[in-house]
C-alpha cells in the first residue's frame, strides 16, 4: 500500500472512531454496500483504455514439446540418429543431455489449417480448428532450464523466490470484479508443478492479492460446505450471533479491523452459495457440455476447469490459471504427450469457440504455454528402451499462443532456425509477454510497482517490451 | 559409534582389507556386527542358522528401538582447496565478474573478517550494536504488532528510521548485557506496564498519537496462523503441548496434497499427534497446509522478518467449517456442558476469551442457545451431527452448546491477541 492510500485509511479510521455510539453500523454498513471503503480489492482504473478485462492462463507445466505439435522441424530428420556439429551447440547450456546428444526428428505429422495456414501436429485435432483465434508465438525464450526458476521467471519474472506473481499483479493493478468469488482463482490437474503455491502466491504483495486454489471436484472452495448437519438456516443465525458479538467488541474497543472481520464474515457467506453455483453446470446445455468434453473420462477434469474458467470470467474473476502437469517428456515422449494432447486438446479448443459465440473472447486474454520448451535432440534414459526416448528442457527457443483481448488473431510471430535450436526472427522474452499481457490489460509495465525492500519493483523486472506484432 | 547403515558398511569393506592380527577388538566388533546384520547368501541357505538368526536379529531389533536416537551435529572446518568466489554479473553464474574475498561492508566496519568465527566475534562483538538492535526489534515488533524499527528486515539507509530510539539501545544493551537471553527480553516485556495496558483506543490520544508511536495503549492483533489452531485447540482441552519431534500432519480437505510436486500422499496422524500446535505441521513447499496459508504463514521460500496480517473470507470459511475447528468446538461444548446449566455461558467465555462477558453479550449468547436448542429438538437429525455421542443431557441441549461454542470461536476476539 503507497503511504496516500495508508493516511486515507488512517484519516477515515479517525473520523470513524469520534463519531461515536453508532460507529459500527456507520462503518459496517459502508464496508458492506462499498461505498467509499478503503477496500484495496476495488476495481480500479487502468494506465489507459484496456482491451482486455480478464486473464485465463493455460499453464502447461513442465515445458510441451514445440516441435511436436506447433512448429515442425522437417531438417532434423537429415540430422536424426545423429550429433550436432560442435560449432552449432557450442553455448547450449542443458539441464540432464549432454549438447553432443543425437538429434530427434520429430515423428509428428504436421498440417496447415484455418485461411491463416496456420501449423498444427496431428496430436492437436480440436485446437488446429480454431486456429485463426490464435496468435502463435513461435520465439519464446527464457533465462532458465530447470522448472522452479522456469516457472518463477514466467509467473514472477525473476527466477529468485519471494516476488507476487503476475494473477497477483493483475489484481493489485485493476482490482476485483467478482463479488462473492475470489479475484484469482487457480486450478489444477494431473500431477503436481513443482512450482506448487510459489506459481499463484502474493510475494511481498499484501496476502489479499494471492491466488485461491479452486477445485472441480468436492467443494469448489476448501472449506465451503458447513459441517454436517449445519443447514443454511442454521448458518445464518450463527452469523447472526458472531456479529452481534463481534460488533460488541468494535463498539468497545474501536478496531475496526473487527469492522472488516465482520464484512468477511458476510462475503464468506455469499461465497458459500456462489462457489456451488460456479460447479453446477445444470443450466448448461448438452451441446455446450458435450463441446468441452464434460461427461468423457479423458477430458472430464480438465473440460471441468476449462467450463469453470467461462464461468468465472463470465461473473468477473479477474486472472483464472489453470495449471496441468506435466509436460516434462524427458521420457516416453510420444505416448506421453498423447495423454497431455487428448487430455487438454478438445477443453481448450472448445473454451476459445465458447468465449467467441458468448461474445467474452474479446474481452478475454487466453494464453497457452510452459515454462519452456524441448530440445531438438533426444534423451535416453534407459538405452534398453529405445521407444522410450524423449527431450530434454530448451530454454532458448520454444512455442507459445495467445488469444483473445485484442491479441492479433490468426498470426504466426517470429521463427526457429531449421532444427528449432535459436530463434531467428522477432524474439519475444519472458519479459515481454509479461509486458505484452498488462498492456493489453491497460497497463504500462513499467508503472506497475509496488515499493518493497527500499525500492519499486515490477513484473518485468527491469526489462521487457511490449510487442507490437502481437497487437490487434 | 556408527549411526548409518551407508557409513557402516563402507567403515566394514574398508576394516576387511586390514589384515586379521592388526584389527583392534573395535574394528573386530564392527565387522561382527556387519555380518550379523547382512546375511550373505550361503548362510540364507542354512534353516536352523537362518532361524537362529532371526531370533537374534529381533531381540537387537527391540535392543535398538530402546537406544535413545542419535542426532547429527555439523561442524565447520576451513577448506584449504576452497574455490575462488567471483561476483556472478546479472546474476548468472556463467558470467564471472570481479574476485571476491570474505569480508564485510565497509560501511559496517573497517576491521578485517576473514572468516567464520571472526564474523561471528564481530557479530556479537561490543562494537557492533546492530544484532542487539535487530534482534530486540523483532521481539518488540511480536509483541507490539510492529517494530521500533518498523522495517524489521531493513536498518539500512533504504530502512525506516527507529519510532524510539532511545528504548531501542536500553532494549539492546538489556539483552547483550543479560547474556542474549531472549527468555529475559520476554519477562522484561510481558512484565511491562507498556505490555499490560488496555488495547481500546482513547479519542484524546488518538487525536495526539494517531500511530500509537509512544505506545499509550496496547494493539489488537490477530494471532499467527499456527496459534490459531492452538487457541482453538487449548480452548476445546484437546491440544497436546508435546514439544518437539518429528513434524504432524493434522486432517486437511483431500486433494490438497495430491497437488505437491511428487504426488505425494497425506497420511493423517492418530492419536495426540492430530492435536499437536501448529508449528509441528509438516510444511510442504509446493502444497502447504491451507489453513497456515489462509492466515498469512510465510511460504517458506525465502525468509520472513515480519508477516502480513490479512482479513479474508476464506478466513471465516477456515474457521467456520474446516473440520479441525468444528471437532474443537465440539470438544469445547463438552467442557461446557459439565458446569452447572447456569454457569455455562460464563465458562464458555472464560475458556474462550479468558473474560466474563458483558450483560449484553451474555443475553444474546444465551438468546442464541436457546434458539438452538428448540431448533434440534425438532430436528433431532441434525442434533446428532453436531453431537454424535450421548453425553448425558438432552442432545438437543448439548447440539445447543456445539452450535454456541462454534459462534465463540467465530468472534474476532477468539484469534485475536487483546
Amino acid at each position: 500500500m503507497n503511504p496516500l492510500e495508508l493516511a486515507r485509511i488512517a484519516s477515515r479510521r479517525s473520523f470513524l472512531k469520534n463519531v461515536g455510539g453508532g460507529l459500527g453500523m456507520i462503518a459496517l454498513a459502508d464496508l458492506l454496500h462499498g461505498a467509499e471503503a478503503p477496500n484495496p480489492l476495488a476495481p480500479k482504473k487502468p494506465h489507459f483504455a484496456p482491451k482486455a478485462k480478464n486473464v485465463i492462463f493455460l499453464f502447461m507445466e513442465g515445458g510441451p514439446s514445440q516441435m511436436d505439435l506447433y512448429d515442425p522441424k522437417p531438417g532434423l530428420q537429415k540430422w536424426h540418429g545423429k550429433p550436432l556439429p560442435p560449432e552449432m551447440t557450442k553455448d547450449l547450456k542443458l539441464a540432464f543431455i549432454k549438447p553432443t546428444a543425437a538429434v530427434l526428428a520429430s515423428p509428428r505429422e504436421f498440417r496447415q489449417f484455418g485461411q491463416s495456414g496456420m501449423f498444427f501436429s496431428d496430436y492437436l485435432p480440436h485446437m488446429s480448428k480454431v486456429a485463426d483465434d490464435l496468435c502463435m508465438v513461435r520465439s519464446m525464450h527464457t533465462d532458465a532450464f530447470n522448472h522452479h526458476p522456469g516457472q518463477l521467471l514466467l509467473f514472477t519474472g525473476s527466477m529468485q523466490f519471494g516476488r507476487p506473481t503476475m494473477g497477483a499483479w493483475v489484481v493489485y493493478g485493476l482490482g476485483s470484479e467478482s463479488k462473492n468469488l475470489p479475484a484469482f482463482a487457480v486450478l489444477a490437474s494431473g500431477a503436481g508443478t513443482s512450482g506448487g503455491a510459489s506459481n499463484f502466491s502474493n510475494g511481498f504483495l499484501p496476502s489479499m492479492y494471492q491466488g485461491t486454489l479452486l477445485r472441480s471436484t468436492g467443494d469448489p472452495i476448501l472449506y465451503l460446505s458447513n459441517p454436517e448437519g449445519v443447514s443454511r438456516d442454521q448458518q445464518r443465525a450463527a452469523l447472526d450471533a458472531v456479529r452481534d458479538l463481534n460488533q460488541e467488541r468494535l463498539a468497545e474497543t474501536g478496531d475496526m479491523e473487527i469492522a472488516s472481520r465482520i464484512a468477511s464474515y458476510e462475503l464468506a457467506f455469499r461465497m458459500q452459495m456462489a462457489g456451488p453455483e460456479l460447479a453446477d453446470f445444470s443450466k448448461e446445455s448438452p451441446a455446450t457440455l458435450e463441446m468441452y468434453g464434460v461427461n468423457n473420462e479423458t477430458t472430464k477434469q480438465y473440460a471441468t476447469n476449462c467450463l469453470m474458467a467461462r464461468r468465472m470470467v463470465e461473473i468477473g474473476v479477474r486472472y483464472v490459471m489453470l495449471m496441468h502437469a506435466s509436460w516434462d517428456q524427458h521420457t516416453n515422449l510420444n505416448k506421453a504427450l498423447k495423454k497431455n494432447c487428448d487430455i487438454t486438446d478438445q477443453p481448450i479448443a472448445a473454451l476459445i469457440k465458447d468465449l467467441k459465440q458468448r461474445g467474452l473472447l474479446d474481452s478475454t486474454l487466453v494464453v497457452w504455454g510452459g515454462e519452456f520448451g524441448r530440445t531438438p535432440m533426444v534423451e535416453i534414459r534407459n538405452t534398453a528402451d529405445p521407444d522410450g526416448a524423449g527431450r530434454d528442457h530448451h530454454p532458448n527457443a520454444y512455442t507459445m499462443w495467445l488469444a483473445g483481448g485484442g491479441i492479433k488473431p490468426g498470426v504466426t510471430i517470429g521463427s526457429t532456425d531449421e532444427l528449432g535450436f535459436k530463434i531467428v526472427e522477432d524474439p519475444v522474452h519472458v519479459h515481454d509477454l509479461q509486458a505484452t499481457i498488462l498492456n493489453r490489460l491497460g497497463m504500462d509495465h513499467t508503472k506497475l510497482t509496488y515499493r518493497h525492500m527500499g525500492r519499486e519493483f515490477r513484473l518485468t523486472d527491469i526489462s521487457g517490451t511490449v510487442v507490437d506484432k502481437m497487437l490487434a | 559409534m556408527i549411526t548409518s547403515f551407508k557409513a557402516m558398511v563402507d567403515n566394514a569393506v574398508k576394516l576387511l582389507f586390514i589384515d586379521e592380527s592388526k584389527r583392534t577388538p573395535e574394528q573386530r566388533e564392527i565387522m561382527t556386527n556387519h555380518w550379523v546384520r547382512n546375511l550373505g547368501p550361503d548362510v540364507a541357505k542354512d534353516k536352523p542358522l537362518n532361524d537362529r538368526l532371526k531370533e537374534l536379529r529381533e531381540k537387537l531389533a527391540k535392543l535398538d528401538a530402546g537406544f535413545t536416537p542419535l542426532t547429527h551435529a555439523m561442524t565447520v572446518t576451513v577448506d584449504p582447496k576452497a574455490p575462488q568466489a567471483y561476483i556472478a554479473l546479472g546474476g548468472d553464474y556463467r558470467s564471472k565478474g570481479a574476485e571476491v574475498t570474505p569480508g564485510l561492508p565497509a560501511a559496517l566496519t573497517s576491521a578485517p573478517v576473514k572468516d567464520r568465527l571472526a564474523f561471528a566475534r564481530w557479530l556479537c562483538g561490543p562494537e557492533n550494536p546492530l544484532t542487539a538492535r535487530v534482534v530486540v526489534n523483532r521481539i518488540w515488533q511480536e509483541f507490539f504488532g510492529r517494530g521500533i524499527v518498523r522495517t524489521s528486515d531493513d536498518f539500512g539507509t533504504q530502512g525506516e528510521k527507529p519510532t524510539n530510539p532511545d528504548l531501542l539501545d536500553w532494549l539492546a544493551s538489556e539483552f547483550r548485557d543479560g547474556g542474549w537471553s531472549r527468555k529475559h527480553m520476554h519477562r522484561l516485556i510481558v512484565t511491562s506496564a507498556a505490555y499490560r495496558q488496555s488495547s481500546a483506543t482513547r479519542k484524546e490520544l488518538s487525536e495526539r498519537d494517531p500511530e500509537n508511536t509512544l505506545i499509550s495503549r496496547q494493539t489488537r492483533l490477530r494471532l499467527p496462523a499456527e496459534l490459531i489452531r492452538d487457541v482453538a485447540l487449548s480452548a476445546s482441552g484437546l491440544l497436546s503441548t508435546t514439544i518437539g519431534g518429528p513434524s504432524v500432519r493434522p486432517p486437511q480437505p483431500a486433494g490438497v496434497a495430491e497437488l505437491r510436486y511428487g504426488n505425494g500422499k497425506w497420511v493423517e496422524s492418530t492419536g495426540a499427534d492430530r492435536y499437536r500446535r501448529g508449528l509441528y505441521i509438516q510444511f510442504q513447499r509446493t502444497a502447504p497446509y491451507p489453513q497456515l496459508m489462509n492466515f498469512d504463514a510465510p511460504d517458506s521460500n525465502v525468509a520472513c522478518t515480519r508477516r502480513s496480517r490479512s482479513n479474508t473470507p476464506l478466513q471465516a470459511l477456515n474457521l467456520l467449517n474446516d473440520p479441525v475447528f468444528f471437532e474443537s468446538a465440539q470438544a469445547l461444548a463438552l467442557r461446557i456442558l459439565r458446569n452447572e446449566a447456569n454457569s455455562r455461558i460464563d465458562q464458555a467465555f472464560r475458556l474462550c476469551l479468558a473474560r466474563d462477558p458483558n450483560s449484553r453479550e451474555r443475553e444474546r449468547l444465551a438468546k442464541y442457545v436457546d434458539e438452538q436448542e428448540t431448533y434440534f429438538e425438532t430436528n433431532p437429525k441434525s442434533a446428532k451431527a453436531l453431537m454424535p455421542m450421548s453425553v448425558g443431557t438432552k442432545p438437543a441441549e448439548a447440539a445447543a452448546w456445539v452450535a454456541a461454542s462454534r459462534v465463540l470461536m467465530n468472534t474476532d476476539e477468539f484469534i485475536v491477541r487483546e
